[in-house]
Formats: structure tokens, C-alpha cells, sequence
């Protein structure tokens, strides 16, 4: 395939992976493709012109034949253009977030990834789209709607510490959510510090205990006016430090038990004495992995495309972990959808030649299992999500 | 830009793929990938295992929306034509609403309504009126019992 049909239909892709077309009904892969051959003409390359000026004026011409205008004025009210609009907004939100200076309250109350400055609620998109949407509007191509997300979002953001501090006193799941996250991280930390306490189910406890406490603090108004985000996180590092002093207490006066005595150090123990997970540097908080480091944990598109990449990544931390024991079958698993293998060709690579009711059976087999790996490797990777917010 | 000797990571390709990346960056990609045979079998592995895992979910979450709109519809259809039926017979009912009101005689009860004539009695259940009523109804004696 030429280098340009190459580029026109990865443009076309990720178009109708960006703006959702296919959900939509714009466009279907078939279309795409056909789409694509009429374009390839116009893309051809003109001198030095860079790709991305070729590009634009490539695609605004697709979306003006499309109809795309007359196609947004149709679905202002279809729950999927919504959505649309909705990641849309969610992607220039996280780079506003980062053009611009660090807020307080992203500073005190939000993890490294995240935002509550910059965080849209489904809840608070509706409202921002209720009012500022409006079948007057034009889109001639997506780019304009884009646009018009970067204005909506100037006016409505950064959402004001008071705004924030007061949702949290009217106890609003979405920016309490987001300080819990933000508390996991330095409970850990602290744990580690005081009471040289790494296991996560250790410091689960612990951690659910700050966040109702803090909490109750917060919404019963007893903490003093006027509530700021730096008073709330003080407050609740105060809770951690007390409570593992608290911890530190209680085990200094029970007595140990008997059986733990060692009077000799066997060989096969030695390990358990140099080495120590307690004391290595590598299990300190901040260096084990946490996914609010590196993923939106609110937006789906971003939970799913990290699922994919440490799926496939054989290099990433939490690779091992997340396939451990399914090998076998996650081989079958990328045969049949990276390879294109159908069952039966992998039916034939696995057991030989097989006719008849045993062709059947086996594929059958084969097709269940593949459907089993999927289901236990997404369990698998909800489970992770929780313990490594 | 990435030049044609430094690949693009899995990671920042799964970024893409997710459409957490500017537009400027995805041309940057885009103007790679087109030179890259090898960063575009990945990208096209990472998303035929995108595909596997989430399409077919997405597609039913449509169809449920769409099955959704539909019986929405329906039932939306369903009310607004009994709201007409009970319109309908609102309005027909109230258009005589002033005649039941008023008490009738028994004559003007038997020219409105035939059957009060039979199954209605006079404020004198007695045999012989029984006897005039069913005879003026059905033009025939009542038989004795």
C-alpha cells in the first residue's frame, strides 16, 4: 500500500475514533475505507507542504461533502453526540490543566493526574451543555466543535476553590472520590514512615478510616470557618499520623507470640532476614506503581486504553501480575484477534487436524475459553485498578 | 516529532488510541506512523485487542440506547393516544353531564333509556306495575310465575 493511502485511512480512523462517527451512524468501517480512496488524490504530496496543513484542508473538504453540519443540527439531543462532546470536553479539560499554573486545590485535594479544578462531572456537563448548546450553533467539521469546547470551557473553568470546598460540604461523590485517591497515596507514604507498614491490606483500613472521618468532618461543618483545601488535607494527615501512633501503641503492648521465637537461624530462613520487603527502598510508596499517576481513573476511554497497553506491554510492571497463570490462553486470545486467526485455525495449531462433531466441539471449546480469558482478565484488571488507585 | 529511528512507545500509542492527546500531537503520530511500518502493525495491535475487548459492549450499549429510544416511543405513542381516547370520552360524557344531574321522571327515564323501563322499578315494586312496564317494552302479558 502506498505511504499516502496509508496516511488518508489512519486520518480517517482516528477521526472516527476521536469523534465517535461510527457510534453516531456518520460513517461505518466500510464507508472509511471507500471514503478514503476518493481522498487519497487530494492528499497527495505538494512539494514540501507539511502533512498537517495537507491534512486540514483534506478533512474539512470530507466533512463539507459528508454533510456534517446538518448531520450535528439533527443529533443536538442524541445521547451519543452528548457523550461525544462529553470525552471532547474531558481531553481539552486535562490540557487546559496543564498549560496552566497548578491550583490551589489540585495542589491539596487532587492526585498528580488528576483534577478537581479541572474535573467534569456528568452531572455539571449537562448543565454546561443545557446552557450553552443550542440548534444555532454551527459545526462545519469537528474542529469548530472543538473550538467551541476550548471557549465553554474557558468560561466555566477553573472551578473556584469555594465552589469546590462548598460541593464537598453538600458531600458530592465526584470531588470526594478524587481527595480519597489523593489521601491513598499519602497514607501509604506515612504508613511506610511511621510504622514501616507496606502490605496494601494493612494500610487499606487505615486509609477507609481517614476518609469517613474526614469526611464527617467536612459535611457536619466541624471543622472551623472559613474551609480551605490546605486545612482539609492537614486536617486529614493529622488523622493518619494519629492513627498510626495509635496502631504503634497497640503493638508495642502485645506480647509476641511464643512461636515466633527464633532461637536458630536456618538456612532456608536466612532470606527472611536480609532482603526484607519491609526495608527495601523499591516498596516505598512512591515508587510502587499507582494508575492515578498515569490515567484519568474517572474517564472510561482512558481506564480501557490502559487495560490494552499493560496487556500487551510485556515490559510494563503490572504485566505479569495481570496474565499470571492464563499464558496458554492469552496466546489464543492474540491469535484470534491481533493474527485475524479464526477458531478453527486455531483449533488446528493447537490439537491437529480435526473433522466433523470433534471440529465442532473443539471450536466451540476454543471460543468459550477465549470468552473466559477476556472476562477473568478484565476482573483481573478492576481488581488492580482498586488496590493501586 | 519523532524521527523515523526512535519508535513511539506502547504507552503514548495507548494514549492515542484513548484520544488523550492533542491534535498537534496526533498529527506528530500520524506523520511517524506513515514512515513507521513497525509502530503501525503495533498501533494495529493495540486496537484489533481494543476492538476485541470493547466493541461489541459499545455496540449493545448502542443497541440498548437505540432499543431504549425506541420503547420510549412506543410508550410515549401509547400515551398521547389514551390521552386522546380519554379526551374523547370526557368530552362525550360531559356533553350530557347536565341531564344525569337532574333527576328524571320515570317517563323521561324511559324515553332516555329503554332499559331503565324493565330492570328500573317504580317507588312501588308491586306485580301490576311490573305487569304495565314489561308489557310497554316487550308488547306482550308478563306470564304469570
Amino acid at each position: 500500500m502506498k505511504r499516502t493511502d496509508q496516511i488518508i485511512i489512519e486520518i480517517l480512523t482516528k477521526e472516527c475514533e476521536r469523534y465517535h462517527l461510527d457510534r453516531m451512524g456518520f460513517t461505518d468501517p466500510q464507508r472509511l475505507i471507500n471514503d478514503a480512496q476518493s481522498l487519497m488524490s487530494q492528499l497527495a504530496e505538494k512539494g514540501h507542504t507539511p502533512l498537517s496543513l495537507r491534512k486540514t484542508d483534506v478533512i474539512r473538504n470530507y466533512y463539507r461533502e459528508k454533510g456534517f453540519s446538518k448531520f450535528c443540527r439533527e443529533h443536538i439531543n442524541d445521547i451519543r453526540f452528548e457523550n461525544m462532546i462529553f470525552s471532547l470536553m474531558k481531553v481539552h479539560l486535562a490540557h487546559t490543566k496543564k498549560m496552566n499554573e497548578l491550583t490551589d486545590s489540585d495542589k491539596y485535594l487532587s492526585a498528580e493526574n488528576d483534577s478537581v479544578s479541572y474535573g467534569l462531572s456528568k452531572k455539571h456537563f449537562e448543565e454546561i451543555y443545557t446552557l450553552e448548546m443550542n440548534p444555532f450553533i454551527t459545526f462545519g467539521h469537528p474542529t469548530e466543535l472543538e473550538q467551541w469546547c476550548k471557549e465553554v470551557i474557558s468560561r466555566h473553568f477553573p472551578i473556584s476553590q469555594e465552589a469546590i470546598i462548598s460541593q464537598m460540604e453538600q458531600n458530592d461523590p465526584f470531588i470526594w472520590e478524587k481527595f480519597y485517591i489523593k489521601l491513598r497515596g499519602i497514607c501509604n507514604a506515612i504508613c511506610y514512615q511511621m510504622s514501616k507498614t507496606t502490605a496494601d491490606n494493612n494500610t487499606h483500613d487505615l486509609w477507609s478510616d481517614t476518609c469517613l472521618t474526614i469526611n464527617k468532618a467536612v459535611t457536619t461543618g466541624i471543622m472551623s470557618k472559613p474551609l480551605t483545601a490546605k486545612a482539609i488535607i492537614s486536617y486529614a494527615v493529622g488523622i493518619i499520623k494519629n492513627k498510626n501512633k495509635e496502631k504503634f501503641r497497640k503493638r508495642k503492648n502485645e506480647p509476641l507470640p511464643i512461636d515466633s521465637l527464633e532461637y536458630k537461624i536456618e538456612d532456608s530462613k536466612i532470606e527472611n532476614f536480609f532482603d526484607n520487603p519491609i526495608t527495601t527502598i523499591k516498596n516505598f510508596p512512591s515508587h510502587s506503581f499507582r494508575f492515578s499517576n498515569y490515567i484519568d481513573i474517572s474517564d472510561e476511554s482512558s481506564v480501557r486504553g490502559y487495560f490494552i497497553v499493560i496487556l500487551y506491554n510485556k515490559e510494563h510492571p503490572l504485566h505479569k501480575e495481570l496474565i499470571r497463570g492464563l499464558e496458554d490462553k492469552i496466546e489464543k486470545l492474540f491469535l484470534h484477534y491481533i493474527d485475524e486467526l479464526p477458531y478453527e485455525q486455531i483449533v488446528t495449531r493447537y490439537y491437529g487436524e480435526q473433522k466433523g462433531l470433534d471440529l465442532i466441539r473443539r471450536t466451540a471449546q476454543v471460543r468459550q475459553e477465549i470468552k473466559r480469558v477476556k472476562e477473568t482478565l478484565l476482573k483481573r484488571y478492576y481488581k488492580l485498578l482498586k488496590e493501586k488507585l | 516529532m519523532k524521527s523515523e529511528h526512535t519508535h513511539i512507545d506502547i504507552e503514548r500509542l495507548g494514549l492515542y488510541i484513548s484520544n488523550r492527546l492533542t491534535t498537534e500531537e496526533e498529527n506528530n503520530i500520524q506523520e511517524h506512523l506513515s514512515q513507521c511500518p513497525e509502530c503501525r502493525k503495533k498501533l494495529k495491535n493495540l486496537r484489533a485487542l481494543h476492538n476485541g475487548f470493547f466493541k461489541d459492549e459499545e455496540n449493545v450499549a448502542v443497541k440498548n440506547k437505540s432499543r431504549g429510544t425506541a420503547v420510549y416511543f412506543k410508550v410515549a405513542a401509547s400515551l398521547i393516544v389514551l390521552a386522546g381516547i380519554s379526551f374523547f370520552v370526557y368530552t362525550s360524557v360531559n356533553n350530557g353531564a347536565d341531564k344525569v344531574l337532574t333527576p328524571l321522571s320515570p317517563q323521561e327515564r324511559v324515553l332516555e333509556n329503554p332499559v331503565f323501563s324493565v330492570d328500573s322499578l317504580s317507588h312501588k315494586d308491586t306485580v301490576a306495575n311490573r305487569k304495565i312496564l314489561y308489557k310497554e317494552e316487550y308488547h306482550y302479558e308478563l306470564k304469570k310465575n
